[in-house]
């Protein structure tokens, strides 16, 4: 019974390699399963370029592309953090091209020599579990401070700023908030009540979701998602203003040229009307203003944003970083 | 070849050279089989990973050991050295008792139901990555089953050191235990025999007779979950709490922090424990003989049978294989569940799910496992026969070169795959071949340990009379050291099988669109929320390597019996 199966999908498998011969466009891609999949679907619906993805996560597909570099498996990078790509920009890892649509994007968020191309924006917000808030006689969070009220001990969990570009934009919009002292002493306050730093900035909010903390930061989307999924999740914005992730995607360096071909061409067609319905089906929010997904539960419209500066948050990334891990984790870690 | 070395090395080494270049005109085979092992050793494992560890202190701009002196001068690399030889020597204390209470009870008394006990030991090697440390937020987190719903604790703290003992000894007791078993089975129980007729009491006889016979296996046990704790990455990111790692650290530096020097001197640190211990075992089971099997008639009949015996055991080997099953029962129960803790109701939707999306994805780890296997296996017990009976020179190339792959975590072995295999002449990314050569080096090692020990055990004149018989070197492998490998093969195909089928941090490097793995996909969904479809898998996974397994004893078996 299993031996056939194996065999036949193997022989199923071979027969696709066969096919390929067409040389669908290889996309690398850490957003969900079906969030990769939904996009290129309609990518290839509109365009007719037939694409095929990758699934693993944004530090992973950089660390990935750095030793491929000499010879390119995959044409495009979709999706994950400014930050991941301009670090790949600098070390020449990617093939600028200036999208079709890019004067419809604020200047703001796109990148002067088009080496990566903006694709959708995504705001932070808490989220938080009210049965554990309310267990542990703690306040509904509505502030960036509400993290390290002590009532919240072990009871907030925080991704690795290194790791998830989630737990970095909460940091650099902090730092940008409050100046850098002040920001640095704060996180230092919250990781008094931090029980877990994971490395997915998913995982906080899902251990939120699943009733393990009463407090995490996120992504929109992701609580969206947790929402979607029937968990009873809550969510605020901090009355200071939030930070927000700028989603990107690229063309690899030195890719083969049909994979080359094809992977401008998403990066043309995903800022049009068609391509950020798609991106917004995922409930990312817009980049080129005015999609608005009607099954969203959270209105983007109204979000207070900072006036978050991720060139800065971006260039000054290692240093933020190096200053985080020193002062705040492993100092923490020694008392 | 053996001209050349004639004479490019005689001058120098004088006297000591031709007892190796007899050894090599003798065997002129085996040694062209040597020197191919070697070599795909050198190319398929050492290299790929020198390409990364040597980035410590080889920039782009060149040589440069001030990076080296930075990343050294932080408390904090030296605080999770610390603590990974404190998890590592930690878990491989208990999981070795655990897989010694277990192998001693199932071969050595007359416990009642030793199929469920070597069933529920054998259970952990197929545990897919990340599942048992979500079990164990489900069964003891702050909304935990246990915790919450059974003891009323409000403040359960899942996260540190005490549970990453738990799960690394979980997972790796099946190693302890194969190993182990392996051994106790093929002891001439002979000895024993004559121990008790002479008088010794049982526990004379186990202190005095069976325990040193084993002691080979015990070390080895130690030895490979002290490494395995070592590289373990996924439990200590997952469940590790403020308990940092090496791995993790290693991890972080590499893929996070952008900085592969810092990356690659921590994945060096790794190696040296690893390398250390290694070193003390080979160093301590060198020293004495083990040999029990000299081809005289043995009878494996002693059996323990006294209550007072048989009762504490059995109690030790239901509780530990209780826990085990609990965790496995966790994982099924949660692949039935809506929203596990969150809403309980009984659904069938993840397999929906699952069979919705299709086999593709569990067909490819199959069918790449299934080619991995028999590699792992007949590479492991070459090797290990190589190692033990012929002392070629460069043998301690092959030594360490796969004992350097077993060490190095999975996310350097990727990376260096990928960085090495990427341009021609060794164009391999994007093949199934990439995937397999992975998974064969990363699982070699075991087999060369069972290999080992079980080799320790035969008298070389077994051997001898076959060669002094007639029989060629090659026809005496086959048909005499082999066939009496055959515990220790099995228990390394079983590792080999399900290993290269739950393995993650290496292979995830190396999934390409046409061949990624059911892993690749379980981490997914992990990922992603969906638990339950998470579980769904495990569990579908589970099913299909115990039936695989079930199938490879029962063939193996049926062998033996016709023999």
């Amino acid at each position: 019974m299993k031996r056939p199966l194996a065999l036949s999908s193997a022989l199923a498998l071979l027969c696709s390699v066969a096919s390929a011969q067409a040389a669908p466009l290889t996309v690398y891609c850490p957003m969900s399963d079906d969030d990769c999949g939904s996009v290129l679907a309609a990518f290839a619906a509109d365009t007719g370029n037939e694409a095929r993805f990758v699934r693993i996560g944004a530090g992973e597909i950089l660390a990935r592309i750095r030793a491929e570099k000499a010879n390119p498996q995959a044409g495009l990078w979709l999706a994950g953090a400014a930050d991941n790509f301009i670090q790949a920009a600098e070390e020449g890892l990617l093939a600028p091209h200036k999208a079709a649509g890019i004067d419809k994007v604020d200047p703001r968020f796109a990148d002067k020599d088009g080496a990566w191309t903006p694709i959708s924006m995504s705001p932070l917000v808490f989220a938080y579990n009210a049965d554990l808030v309310e267990e542990a006689q703690a306040p509904i969070p509505d502030s960036w401070t509400s993290f390290a009220d002590p009532a919240y001990q072990k009871n907030v969990a925080l991704a690795h700023a290194a790791s998830s570009g989630t737990a970095y934009v909460a940091l650099a919009s902090v730092v940008q908030l409050s100046g850098e002292d002040e920001g640095f002493q704060l996180m230092k306050d919250i990781d008094k009540n931090v029980i877990q730093y994971t490395r997915s900035g998913v995982a906080p909010s899902r251990m939120v979701a699943n009733g393990e903390v009463a407090l995490a930061m996120a992504f929109t989307q992701d609580v969206e998602a947790a929402l979607a999924a029937g968990y009873p999740l809550d969510y605020a914005f901090p009355k200071e203003g939030t930070g927000f992730e700028v989603n990107a995607a690229a063309a690899v360096a030195n890719a083969p040229e049909d994979q080359a071909t094809a992977a401008t061409a998403f990066l043309d067609w995903v800022l049009t009307e068609k391509g950020q319905a798609a991106m917004g089906a995922t409930f990312r929010g817009p980049i080129v203003p005015g999609y608005v997904n009607p099954e969203a539960r959270i209105d983007l419209s109204n979000v207070k944003l900072i006036d978050y500066d991720f060139a800065w948050a971006g260039a000054n990334r290692a240093r933020l970083l190096e200053r985080y891990e020193n002062e705040v984790r492993h100092k923490a870690d020694a008392q | 070849m053996s001209l050349q070395t004639d004479t490019a090395a005689r001058p120098g080494a004088g006297w000591a050279l031709p007892a190796p270049l007899r050894r090599i005109a003798a065997d002129p085979w085996l040694f062209g089989i040597f020197v191919l092992l070697t070599l795909s050793v050198l190319v398929f494992a050492v290299l790929p990973i020198v390409n990364v560890l040597k980035q410590a202190v080889w920039t782009p701009e060149g040589f440069d050991l001030a990076a080296l002196k930075t990343t050294l001068a932080q408390p904090f690399v030296w605080r999770a050295l610390g603590n990974t030889l404190i998890l590592g020597a930690t878990s491989a204390l208990v999981a070795t008792v655990a897989g010694f209470v277990m192998a001693f009870a199932v071969t050595r008394t007359t416990m009642p139901g030793k199929g469920f006990i070597h069933a529920a030991a054998l259970l952990p090697i197929i545990s897919p990555p990340f599942v048992m440390a979500l079990a164990i937020v489900i069964l003891f987190g702050r909304s935990g089953l246990i915790t919450r719903e059974l003891l009323g604790i409000r403040n359960a703290n899942v996260y540190g050191f005490h549970s990453l003992v738990l799960i690394q000894s979980l997972a790796f007791t099946p190693i302890a235990y194969l190993n182990i078993k392996g051994m106790l089975q093929s002891i001439d129980s002979a000895l024993e025999d004559a121990s008790a007729s002479l008088g010794g009491t049982r526990w004379t006889t186990f202190r005095q007779v069976t325990l040193p016979l084993v002691t080979p296996a015990i070390l080895s046990s130690i030895l490979l979950v002290f490494v395995k704790s070592v590289e373990d990455f996924g439990n200590p990111m997952l469940i590790g709490g403020p308990f940092s790692t090496l791995a993790v650290e290693a991890y972080s530096q590499m893929v996070g922090y952008f900085n592969l020097n810092a990356g690659a001197l921590l994945a060096s640190l790794m190696l040296i424990p690893s390398m250390t211990a290694f070193l003390i075992h080979r160093y301590w089971v060198s020293k004495k003989s083990y040999v029990t099997v000299t081809g005289k008639p043995t009878a494996q009949s002693i059996r323990i049978s006294g209550a007072r015996v048989v009762l504490p055991l059995s109690l030790v080997c239901y509780f530990l294989a209780l826990t085990i099953l609990l965790f496995y029962a966790t994982v099924f129960y949660v692949s039935f569940t809506k929203l596990p803790g969150v809403n309980n109701t009984l659904t069938l939707d993840h397999y929906r799910t699952v069979f919705t999306a299709g086999f593709d994805t569990l067909g490819n780890s199959l069918y790449l496992a299934g080619i991995a296997t028999p590699v792992t296996a007949i590479a492991g017990m070459m090797i290990a026969y190589l190692l033990v009976r012929r002392a070629f020179p460069g043998s301690f190339l092959l030594r360490w070169g796969t004992l350097l792959s077993f060490a190095a975590p999975g996310t350097i072995l990727g990376i260096g795959y990928i960085g090495t295999f990427n341009t021609p002449p060794l164009l391999l990314t994007g093949t199934a071949a990439i995937i397999i050569a992975a998974m064969v080096v990363k699982n070699l090692q075991v087999g060369i340990e069972a290999g080992t020990n079980q080799l320790q055990q035969i008298d070389r004149s077994i051997e001898e009379a076959s060669t002094i018989l007639g029989a060629s070197s090659g026809r005496t492998f086959t048909s005499v050291t082999l066939p009496l490998l055959r515990p220790a093969l099995f228990s390394s195909v079983a590792y080999a099988f399900t290993r290269s089928l739950t393995t993650l941090s290496a292979v995830i490097f190396l999934v390409s669109a046409n061949w990624t793995l059911i892993t690749v996909t379980i981490l997914s969904q992990v990922e992603t929320l969906k638990t339950g479809v998470a579980a769904a898998w495990c569990c579908i996974l589970v099913v299909v390597v115990l039936a695989i397994l079930a199938l490879m004893q029962l063939v193996l078996n049926r062998s033996a019996r016709e023999r």
